[in-house]
């Protein structure tokens, strides 16, 4: 089951057409920044984008800086709200249900199909991102920390492969509200849009001083500190507590779509 | 085990606006024998969806049991669902993107289809629905009767003993849908035990043998199929086409009813409903026409829907 659908996500063109759509806005970025020189002023614009000019192999940080806000959360959004309600749409849900797979295993072959699709989209992203930094705007092995201080090239790629798994559990706490949603209603596309609903509200929350309260629990609130993986030292706090967040995240909202799929009357 | 299905005292309600509830199915009890092919008739609404579903194990009953091979379709669904393969009509819920073999494999391989029984069956089950020749084309590309073939071969792919069958000929054309017919028949022939539910009485006619009839969520009528037609309140129609004048008022047989009579020139046509199917009738009948020149006659039994006709009007 989970094979198939690991096949499932991998044959549909969506899923290639989405990560070649997260791929285009960070080429266009080095493109521009390789043409003009012209990097933000440190401390502005997406992270990274000023440390790039000196050094192009931290590309795939930006790149994922870039996408993070906005553009992965959308697409992981849409795939995973897609992964119940698309099949009700389609009418294929009842037809996989009447045959001898639980509830259970069917949720779990489509939250690791989601899984496989986020890891796949910020690998792609960040493994495109390399190649497009190093070719455009060099690779002088001279990769600064946020600190200020220089990095190796092992410790820029521990820690990008520490990041790249950050920002996938990130994600994994938008794809279980998706989920959630996608267990809940026969449109894919209200269950994507429902999802995004959620993150903006979170992501305005976070600019209101009057909701500081609620800030520690919104789910966009550290989804950024994967660039504390480049200060030297590594700054953890923030990212042991995303990684808290996301985790409750995950755990109460697959708990929730897991809960109403298992006694949900299908009636599409 | 006598029986492949066992519906007792089954209930449905479903919540509506305002805080009530609909009752879609009430106190409904039946069986399906084994190798029995029982068909399931109502009119829209009257809950046979509803029922087709909870033994699909996809609703669950509000109360009351049902079982699928002595499997509860509450606290074993994985036994129901390894048993019966449900045909749910319709031409959706197949994969467009990729082809009809496929969908075939990949519902097979769910249904727990050994890979080596899908290389053999898989083939087979195309031969008999007629798709071997479009099996490599991608499901997008089907006609409707087509993507109701596939569904037919899915549905026949783990040699099921219960076979849930809702609308099974919609979408098909009169040849495949006799096709389908004599598929059915040879399931039959093979022991597996059949609920056909059908708009197409002529299916359920030509399939069942026996018919359970709901009304509003419950059970009005379980019958075998030849007594269920005869609750159309007379067993046969007789068509007569004549010259010349029939003294009716006078000489009409007891256990007769005329049901029409028009003239058109010097033609008549006389239909009339007889209550029985007795040598005395009919020899009432030939004396009765004796004095006219008889250009055609057509005698037939009640049909089905005449029943149904007669069963849904008598609703409150």
């Amino acid at each position: 089951m989970i094979r198939t659908e690991l096949v499932k996500t991998l044959r549909r063109p969506r899923t290639w057409v989405t990560i070649l759509l997260l791929n285009a806005l960070p080429t266009l970025v080095a493109v521009l920044l390789a043409l003009t020189d012209l990097g933000p002023r440190p401390g502005s614009g997406p992270a990274f984008l000023s440390a790039v000019l000196a050094d192009g192999t931290l590309f795939p940080l930006a790149a994922l800086a870039i996408i993070l806000p906005l553009f992965l959360p959308v697409a992981v959004a849409v795939v995973a709200g897609d992964s119940v309600a698309g099949e009700a749409q389609q009418g294929t849900l009842r037809y996989l249900l009447v045959r001898p797979v639980s509830r259970t295993r069917l949720l779990v072959a489509k939250l690791v199909a989601v899984i496989a699709f986020v890891l796949l989209a910020v690998v792609v992203v960040a493994a495109v991102a390399y190649v497009v930094g190093s070719v455009l705007l060099g690779d002088q092995a001279l990769a600064a920390s946020v600190s200020g201080t220089v990095l190796t090239p092992a410790q820029v790629a521990v820690r990008t492969l520490l990041a790249i798994g950050y920002i996938t559990l990130s994600m994994l706490g938008v794809a279980a509200i998706a989920l959630l949603l996608s267990t809940m209603t026969d449109s894919p596309l209200a269950a994507a849009l429902g999802a995004l609903a959620f993150l903006i509200a979170s992501s305005l929350l976070l600019t209101l001083d009057a909701a500081q309260t609620l800030q520690p629990y919104l789910p966009t609130r550290y989804w950024l500190a994967f660039v504390d993986l480049f200060r030297d030292p590594i700054f953890w706090r923030d990212i042991v507590r995303g990684i808290g967040l996301q985790a409750v995240y995950v755990v109460v909202f697959l708990g929730a779509a897991w809960a109403n799929f298992t006694t949900k009357d299908i009636t599409s | 085990m006598e029986h492949a299905v066992e519906v007792e005292a089954v209930g449905r309600t479903f919540p509506i606006s305002g805080g009530k509830q609909l009752q879609a199915l009430e106190d409904v009890s039946f069986v399906v024998g084994l190798g029995e092919v029982v068909g399931l008739l109502g009119v829209n609404g009257a809950g046979k969806t509803t029922l087709t579903k909870i033994l699909a194990t996809l609703l669950l009953p509000s109360s009351g049991a049902a079982r699928v091979m002595g499997y509860d379709v509450v606290a074993d669904t994985r036994g129901v669902r390894t048993s019966m393969s449900v045909i749910l009509g319709g031409d959706r819920g197949l994969y467009n993107r990729i082809s009809g073999r496929e969908n075939l494999a990949f519902f097979g391989m769910l249904a727990g289809v050994s890979r080596r029984d899908l290389r053999e069956r898989i083939p087979l089950m195309l031969d008999q629905v007629n798709l071997a020749d479009a099996a490599d084309r991608r499901v997008e590309t089907y006609s409707k009767g087509m993507r109701q073939r596939l569904h037919v071969a899915i549905g026949l792919l783990s040699r099921p003993q219960v076979l849930l069958l809702d609308e099974p000929t919609v979408g098909l054309d009169p040849l495949e849908a006799d096709r389908l017919r004599e598929t059915i028949h040879q399931l039959r022939r093979e022991g597996t035990s059949i609920l056909l539910t059908s708009h197409l009485l002529l299916d359920v006619e030509r399939l069942a043998d026996r018919v359970v009839m709901l009304d509003q969520g419950r059970v009005t009528a379980d019958l075998p199929l030849r007594k269920f037609a005869g609750l159309a309140g007379y067993a046969a129609v007789v068509t007569l086409t004549y010259r010349g004048a029939l003294d009716l008022a006078r000489s009409l047989p007891a256990g007769a009813a005329v049901d029409r009579h028009t003239h058109e020139g010097e033609l008549s046509t006389l239909v009339l409903k007889l209550r029985e199917w007795s040598g005395d009738l009919f020899g009432a009948l030939g004396r009765l026409v004796d004095d006219v020149q008889i250009q055609d006659i057509d005698v037939r039994p009640a049909r089905l829907e005449e029943a149904f006709a007669t069963l849904s009007a008598r609703r409150p």
